[in-house]
């Protein structure tokens, strides 16, 4: 899998990784991600896709015993630990390009 | 002492998440996602499950590009190797080449093919001068 590929950095997607970074050790499920941003559950799933897709999360069902929890098992997403250093990398990358584009101010073409 | 279990998925919920998967290619990914959404349901209101289940719909076509993205780029390096480009029958056969201009690390000027990559050098030393082909291909301009 290709873990050096970088996801578009979106703003939804840099909540998702700041979060996961928060405890790298930790594993989520879909909903308390979707908590833990405020993003909504359809925007979350697509966003854990990509990131699974390119190595940096892993992901694994929940071992409990549905019929002794009452529910099935759910999906816990985790960051790898090469998606750990990417996500590190990525996020600083974001926001070294936020604080360029605020040193440099609006394009031109939209100064009076 | 009973443990109060969690509300399962009520009847509109289950069938909204049925349907956002279906946007999904069918077999083990759209059987992945529809455990794991219908998975999320239990224990929510029903007023959350009715949310949540919709915003999986109304975001369902976006979970698919993402998922089909993942699976296009995974097979193309799996078959990227076995369907590298072909080179052009003309730069095989050393009959035509497309020279271009490149600099090597030590910053001096050597000729390259476009097309196949091979260095005018290497092509001179490889092939039978009668041909001759090969360096007709550089006409002086690129």
């Amino acid at each position: 899998m290709g873990a050096d590929r970088t996801p578009r950095m979106t703003i939804p997607t840099q909540l998702v990784l700041h979060l996961l970074l928060d405890d790298p050790t930790r594993e989520l499920y879909g909903v308390e991600i979707g908590d833990g941003t405020g993003l909504a559950s359809g925007t979350v799933h697509p966003i854990l896709a990509r990131l699974e897709g390119r190595g940096w999360l892993d992901s694994r069902w929940e071992e409990i015993d549905p019929t002794v929890a009452g529910r099935p098992a759910r999906r816990y997403y985790r960051l790898t630990a090469d998606g750990v250093e990417a996500a590190r990398q990525a996020l600083a990358g974001a926001y070294r390009a936020k604080r360029r584009q605020h040193r440099l101010g609006p394009p031109i073409a939209d100064q009076p | 002492m009973s443990r109060q279990r969690p509300q399962p998925p009520g009847r509109w919920p289950s069938r909204a998440v049925r349907l956002a998967v279906r946007a999904l290619p069918p077999g083990p990914t759209r059987d992945r996602y529809r455990y794991e959404f219908l998975a999320e349901l239990y224990g929510m209101s029903s007023t959350r499950q009715m949310r949540h289940a919709a915003q999986l719909l109304s975001r369902s076509l976006l979970l698919r590009a993402a998922v089909n993205r993942e699976r296009q780029s995974s097979t193309l390096e799996l078959i990227m190797p076995v369907v590298a480009p072909r080179k052009r029958l003309l730069c095989r056969l050393n009959v035509r080449h497309k020279w271009v201009r490149r600099l090597n690390p030590d910053r001096e000027v050597y000729l390259q093919c476009k097309h196949c990559g091979k260095d005018l050098y290497d092509v001179e030393r490889s092939t039978w001068p009668n041909l001759g082909g090969n360096v007709a291909g550089f006409r002086g301009g690129m």
